[in-house]
Parts: C-alpha cells; sequence; structure tokens
C-alpha cells in the first residue's frame, strides 16, 4: 500500500465532482487526488469518463457539482502550467517548423531544445499534417505538447493510431522521461500498454471510478492491468 | 498580450490560399481595367464600374466565406490556450479587418487611377479614401465583429432547428439594428460632433463640400468593440 500524498506534493485534487450534460451524466462523484511525479493511467472503455475528467482538470469543462483544484487554484486559471493534448485532429496545414511557431508563441515554458529531441525522437517529417499518416500526425502533436515545460500533463488517447511497437518504445520512455519532472495523467483503453509503466492505475466505468489502485497494489493482487480491466470493468 | 503576433501569423496561415485568391481579383481587376483604357470606343466608364461592382462583390462573399473556414478550423480544439478568449478573438479582428480593408484600399485605388486617366476633374485620391475608411468604418469593421460573434456561437452551441431560426432572426436583426444605429446618428449629426468636410470636384470642375457626420462612425465602432467583447466571452464560455 503506497502513502497518501501529503498536502505540498499534491499537484490536482478532484472532490465528488459530477459532470452532466444535458440529462446524461459523464461523471458521477469523483474524487481523486494526484500528487507530484506520479505516471497515472486512465483505463476505461470508450465512453467511462476518461476525456470528461482530463478536460475538467484542463479547465476546459467545469463541474456541474464538486470542486477541482490544480496547483491550489482553479484549473483555468492554472493553464500556463497544464500541457493539455487532445484526441482532436490538428491543422491540416500544420508542419513541426510551424508547431514550433505556434507553441513558442502562445505557451511561454515552450522548449525549443526539447522540442527539437522529441521530433527526432519520435521520428516526425517535415511535412504539413494533411501529408502525414494518422500515427505520424499523432506524434507531431504529442511532441508539441511534450515540449512543454509543465507541472501537470494531461494527455487524452496520446497514442491512438500509431503502431504497436513504436507506441510500447514510445510509451515507456515518456512515462519514465517524464515522471521526475512532472504529473502524468493518460487515459487509454489500450490496457496491454499500460502494464508495468504507470505508477497507479484509475479504472473508469459509467462515470465512476471502479478501481484506484498503485502498482503495487495491483501486483499484490496477483493479477495483471489487463486481468484487472477484465476483472473490474467488463 | 505577447501572443497576439502568434495569433496573428496564425490566422494568416488558416486563410494563404483565400489571400492569394484575393490577390488574384486583384490582379485580373488591374488587367481588365488597363484593358479597357486601351479601347476607348466603347462606354469604358460603364464597364470599369461593372467590373469593380463585380471584383467587390466577389471579393467581399469571400472574405466572409475565408473568415467563417478559418473560424471553423480552431473548431477541432487543437489546444487550450494561456491567452484569453478576447486575446484570440481581437487577433482575427485586426487580420480580418485589416485584410478587408486592403483589399478595398487596393480596389478602390485602381478605379480611381482608371477614372483620373479618362476623366477629367476626379476628386483627388485622398478625399476618395477618406470616403473609403469612412464605410468601412461604418460597416465593414462592426460586421467583422458581427461575424465573428455569429461564427462564434453557431461553432460553440451547435444550434438546433430552432436555434437556427432564433440566428437567423438575430442575423437580420442586427442590420436593422445597424441601420437604426445610422438614423439615430443621423439625426444627431452635425449637433454633437463636427463633421468630416470632404471637398470633391465634380464632373463640371465646381467644388462641392460633403459633409459626413462622425455620430454614425462612432456609434458603428462603439457597436464593434461591444460585439468583440462578447464574442470574447463566447470563447471564454465554451473554453471553460
Amino acid at each position: 500500500m503506497s502513502n497518501g500524498p501529503t498536502a505540498s506534493d499534491l499537484l490536482a485534487r478532484l472532490e465528488a465532482v459530477s459532470k452532466r450534460y444535458g440529462g446524461k451524466e459523464g461523471l458521477h462523484e469523483v474524487s481523486l487526488e494526484l500528487p507530484q511525479g506520479q505516471a497515472i493511467g486512465l483505463l476505461g472503455l470508450n465512453g467511462a469518463g476518461k476525456t470528461t475528467l482530463l478536460k475538467l482538470l484542463a479547465g476546459l469543462l467545469v463541474p456541474s457539482q464538486g470542486r477541482v483544484e490544480v496547483l491550489g487554484g482553479r484549473p483555468r486559471a492554472m493553464r500556463a502550467h497544464v500541457a493539455y493534448l487532445s484526441d482532436a485532429e490538428t491543422y491540416p496545414w500544420l508542419s513541426p517548423a510551424d508547431g514550433e511557431r505556434l507553441m513558442q508563441g502562445l505557451y511561454p515554458d515552450f522548449n525549443r531544445v526539447r522540442y527539437k529531441e522529441l521530433l527526432a525522437f519520435l521520428e516526425v517529417p517535415a511535412r504539413p499534417s494533411r501529408s502525414m499518416s494518422r500515427g505520424q500526425r499523432a506524434r507531431l502533436r504529442l511532441a508539441m505538447v511534450l515540449a512543454r515545460e509543465a507541472r501537470l500533463f494531461l494527455l487524452d488517447e496520446p497514442l491512438a493510431g500509431i503502431d504497436l511497437i513504436s507506441r510500447d518504445r514510445i510509451l515507456k520512455t515518456l512515462v519514465h522521461q517524464w515522471r521526475e519532472e512532472a504529473t502524468l495523467v493518460l487515459s487509454t483503453h489500450e490496457v496491454a500498454e499500460a502494464e508495468g509503466i504507470f505508477d497507479r492505475a484509475v479504472f473508469l466505468k459509467e462515470g465512476r471510478v471502479v478501481l484506484d489502485a498503485s502498482a503495487e497494489e495491483l501486483r499484490a493482487r496477483g493479477r495483471s492491468v489487463r486481468e484487472t480491466f477484465v476483472e473490474v470493468l467488463a | 498580450m505577447s501572443a497576439l503576433p502568434t495569433l496573428l501569423w496564425l490566422e494568416f496561415r488558416k486563410s494563404q490560399s483565400f489571400v492569394a485568391v484575393l490577390a488574384g481579383i486583384l490582379l485580373l481587376t488591374a488587367v481588365g481595367l488597363a484593358r479597357l483604357g486601351a479601347n476607348p470606343l466603347n462606354q469604358p466608364e460603364e464597364e470599369a464600374i461593372a467590373l469593380f461592382s463585380v471584383a467587390a462583390t466577389v471579393g467581399s462573399t469571400l472574405l466572409v466565406v475565408a473568415l467563417f473556414l478559418s473560424a471553423r478550423q480552431d473548431g477541432t480544439g487543437l489546444l487550450p490556450s494561456v491567452p484569453g478568449g478576447l486575446v484570440h478573438q481581437l487577433a482575427r479582428f485586426v487580420y480580418w479587418g485589416v485584410l478587408g480593408t486592403l483589399f478595398a484600399l487596393v480596389l478602390t485605388g485602381l478605379l480611381w487611377a482608371y477614372f483620373d486617366r479618362v476623366v477629367p476633374g476626379m476628386p483627388g485620391l485622398s478625399s476618395t479614401m477618406t470616403l473609403l475608411f469612412y464605410g468601412l468604418g461604418l460597416f465593414w469593421l462592426p460586421g467583422v465583429a458581427y461575424l465573428l460573434l455569429a461564427f462564434s456561437y453557431v461553432q460553440s452551441y451547435q444550434l438546433s432547428r430552432l436555434g437556427w431560426l432564433a440566428g437567423l432572426v438575430a442575423f437580420l436583426g442586427f442590420f436593422s439594428l445597424a441601420g437604426a444605429l445610422v438614423q439615430v446618428g443621423s439625426k444627431v449629426a452635425y449637433a454633437a460632433l463636427p463633421p468630416l468636410t470632404l471637398s470633391l470636384q465634380s464632373l463640371n470642375n465646381r467644388l462641392d463640400d460633403i459633409r459626413l457626420p462622425l455620430e454614425p462612425l462612432l456609434l458603428s465602432l462603439l457597436l464593434a468593440v461591444g460585439l468583440l467583447l462578447l464574442a470574447g466571452r463566447v470563447w471564454d464560455e465554451v473554453e471553460a
């Protein structure tokens, strides 16, 4: 059992947060604490509430009920410290050079050197998005967001469209490198890729947290992430 | 406000192909007017005005379509932005305001240059341009602010059928509102502020003065500011 986070290393917090879209509930009384320096996997089937949860933390949505706090303030006011990668497509004309120009102008914490390293690591071609494959576009968006020196990274299905072999390599590097300096929350419904990578896994089902367990706790259960996923979500 | 240059650049990148088409329209108009000048047998003045009207209509329609398509590209929600909604909308307003103004400026300049060659006693270029800027301030700038608000609203709230009806009423209502503002402005014209006086030379070389009231212009610009503030608020509302 891991020790709970202290007030000083707590980066973000959700307190009994619900989000309703008209009559439909996207999240139901979710409470979570995100400490500094953790890699957290947000796991669930499509429509489980992963994107809603990430958007609430990014300040893109306001909760219908409950409280969301990031770095001690309202998420909207903390955007300068939060890097969010949505699952939306990018501009069709956007090339890696355009990405650099755009990010540098909009985000003071954008690191050009890191961006160039990421472009090389992720093997992003130097051409407009419209002539890239889906996976290459996903890599470009990932490089743009990860090149920020943010305190909290919120990545919504960042590896969608990337081939399986590259995905594993990227994810391992990404998690090991970034959790040293920031908290990483990554949503996925590809449970296989969550195995042995995250410090903690939060399982969502129909807008509710059905299991929130550290890697040690999962190991103590004697089950893999995939088996746990099937057990708690099926 | 340091994000403003980047956002202006973003607007340009999104609309680059449209800018090229607008430049093409101006080039074709210039070529057309030059050919008219070389063939004075018909009624070149009427043909020049017809050419100008076609170029102005196509160009302004294209500008509105380009503004819409450009605004729609941001609907993809690529990245949540640190700058507030007003900065985003201000960048769009400045970019499209300036682009439309430049287009109108060059087009009017071409027509003026043509008439200056073939018609004796044309009004001076500075008077023509003052008149043009007056018209742009009266219609184009509040029009851009209105379009930004309308497009942001439609994109953000995904209007239903009834919403479209309300939107249509609002769209038509805007022109009535603008007309009423101009009327109100005209009624108090010359009363509050000194008018803008332009000396224009008529065809028979007699000097006429045109007095343009400043009140409607100021009301239009105030309307543009109000619409821009609303558009910025819609942006913030939808992002958070």
